[in-house]
């Protein structure tokens, strides 16, 4: 095989030999003869040698201390949130980079057990539009519903559509938690409404409902036995929900609702395409997985909840649009969420315009979420 | 193939993971436990695995967040069908194999995206090797990833075949029979992708400023096969 007069590309495997000490004697003195004859091979094999030990030197990365409990807690309990965390609270949360990019947030088993997140989701009716008619996808649809809107604004959404991020300007204020009464009534509602559903099933109930639906999240154990009302909620410190608003906040990039448009605890509002609702119900269930909650959807708003609708309802036209992005030249791209405003800047001049919510087209939903604490 | 004890020795350290005999019995033993449902033997099988599979995915497909998915996504295919392990090769062996299939898939699913005529105008270009980073595989932080730029993107540079060959054997201590086990290939075409990755790693390196002497320029000696066309096995 070793051909003494030969350079070493000939021999690159008697190389890797020589190089790890595994020729036997002949073999190795015929090498070392050629490489005391040929300065260029030797040169190279010092350079394989220094290549070797580069890359023999360079340290392994740890794998995010997030992929255990994923990985652990789809094998071991595959029909429940991931439940194995072995991370000490002390830890730093690895996931702060990695949520930038993937819909999938890995939250760190800090985020209390018994947090609660309300989605509401009312739609309005879908307006007879002759425009409508001619329209074969909903995208196309969709396209029809902006073109009340100015010119701008609708290359605007294109942008975003593209996810390119625009800033939501519309909702900004940061709530303040004040009231718990009203909240707690929801959530006895709540808990004995929901129920553990399929992802699929969650999908079609936000892309078929006609009135309203309403995402629960609720403890992962109260589902899976007879409704237990009260104090299911019980618990959630305000750490706790601060983290998982955060995880919202960021996930999503909406800011919470003004406190007086809230329902008294951190709030979020925004207009969703229905051909996003695969992806926020993934959101939304990654969201609860992690937090070791399960998800559910049900139509009709909670009692306490018709005069936040109906406020919220009034302010429509200022909610942002929360988009899916999942073109590959953005480097936030894949599922991540975007936002945008949807409505015309606003001026004096405006003041007669006929601003159309997106939500009338038929074409997109307006999603809520809140904290219970 | 017979390895120096010392070598042996230094490879535990460095991976974590005993090569010896007795672990590959462990292994065994864990293996036929988590089988039977055993929770803490399927747990300690993945810790035993995780940071070279993670890490395997990681530098072949530049990318920790495709990394992350591709591991994942590796670790319980090969756990839901531990029934299939026969335990012909080594379990480490089988599980990596596994990694490298979904590495490739993601590689495949990933396509278009820069080919190697645009990394090597990259590579020749001003800017060096980091170039590719920026172009290649934009949003990457590298305060996540232990290895250089230069040396990532030299990496990134190989033709996938040379790439997971030097990364199993020189980044992660694969033996050779055991990295050509993994890919598929013969031990001696896994030596000779090394050789020819090296050279080319070292020749990206030279030209994002590395001071390695020896190593050949390859814009200067056209007898030296450049890093994009080494794809094609001798």
């Amino acid at each position: 095989m070793f051909r003494g007069d030969a350079h070493v590309d000939e021999w690159g495997e008697v190389a890797i030999d020589y190089l790890d000490g595994r020729l036997d004697p002949d073999t190795k003195a015929a090498v070392e003869r050629h490489l005391h004859s040929c300065a260029d091979c030797a040169a190279r094999l010092r350079t394989q040698h220094q290549v070797t030990r580069l890359l023999q030197q360079t340290e392994l990365d740890d794998p995010p201390s997030e992929l255990q409990d994923r990985v652990l807690g789809q094998l071991l309990l595959p029909s429940r949130p991931v439940a194995r965390v072995s991370r000490p609270a002390t830890e730093e949360p690895g996931w702060s980079i990695l949520w930038r990019r993937k819909i999938k947030p890995w939250i760190p088993a800090t985020v209390a057990v018994a947090a609660v997140v309300f989605a509401i989701v009312g739609y309005a009716a879908i307006r007879s539009n002759a425009d409508l008619s001619t329209s074969k996808s909903s995208e196309a649809v969709s396209t029809v519903a902006a073109a009340d809107r100015t010119a701008d604004t609708e290359a605007a959404r294109e942008e975003t559509l593209g996810a390119t991020t625009v800033a939501a300007g519309a909702v900004t204020t940061t709530a303040a938690a004040t009231s718990t009464t009203a909240g707690a009534t929801t959530t006895t509602a709540m808990v004995v409404v929901a129920a553990a559903q399929e992802r699929d099933m969650m999908v079609n109930a936000l892309e078929g409902a006609t009135t309203l639906a309403f995402f629960v999240f609720e403890e992962a154990d109260a589902g899976t036995g007879d409704h237990q009302p009260a104090g299911s909620a019980a618990g959630l410190t305000a750490e706790q929900v601060e983290a998982v608003a955060s995880q919202v906040g960021v996930l999503t990039g909406l800011e919470p609702l003004a406190a007086e448009l809230s329902l008294g605890v951190p709030t979020f509002a925004a207009f969703v395409s229905r051909d996003d609702a695969a992806q926020l119900v993934d959101l939304l269930n990654s969201i609860g997985e992690s937090a070791h909650l399960t998800v559910s959807v049900r139509e009709g708003p909670p009692a306490s909840a018709d005069e936040f609708v109906a406020r919220l309802l009034e302010r429509e036209t200022e909610l942002p649009l929360l988009l899916s992005g999942r073109t590959k030249s953005s480097a936030t791209s894949r599922d991540a969420f975007t936002t945008s405003t949807w409505t015309p800047a606003p001026g004096p001049t405006d003041e007669s315009r006929d601003v159309v919510p997106p939500d009338e087209a038929g074409t997109h939903v307006l999603v809520v979420i809140y904290l219970e604490d | 193939m017979k390895r120096s004890y010392k070598r042996i020795l230094a490879r535990e350290q460095r991976y974590g993971l005993n090569a010896t005999e007795h672990v590959r019995d462990a292994d065994t033993q864990l293996i036929q436990r988590a089988r039977e449902g055993d929770a803490d033997a399927v747990t300690e099988l993945y810790r035993r695995h995780e940071r070279r599979a993670y890490n395997l995915a990681f530098r072949t497909l530049g990318d920790p967040w495709d990394a992350a998915d591709v591991t994942q996504e590796a670790f319980i295919k090969a756990f839901r069908n531990l029934d299939s392990f026969k335990g012909e090769s080594r379990f480490s062996t089988w599980l990596h194999r596994i990694v490298v299939n979904a590495a490739y898939d993601h590689l495949r699913r990933q396509r278009p995206e820069p080919m190697e005529a645009e990394i090597l105008d990259d590579l020749s270009g001003p800017a060096g090797a980091a170039a590719v980073v920026g172009s290649g595989r934009g949003g990457i932080d590298p305060a996540m990833d232990g290895l250089s730029d230069p040396l990532r993107a030299a990496l990134m540079s190989l033709n996938e075949g040379f790439r997971f060959a030097v990364v199993l054997c020189d980044l992660l201590g694969f033996p050779y029979n055991e990295a050509a086990e993994i890919l598929g290939v013969q031990e001696g075409t896994i030596k000779s992708r090394i050789f020819r990755a090296r050279e080319a790693l070292a020749a990206a390196l030279v030209d994002a400023g590395y001071d390695l002497p020896g190593a050949r320029n390859p814009a200067s000696q056209d007898d030296v096969t450049p890093p994009g066309t080494i794809g094609e096995d001798v």
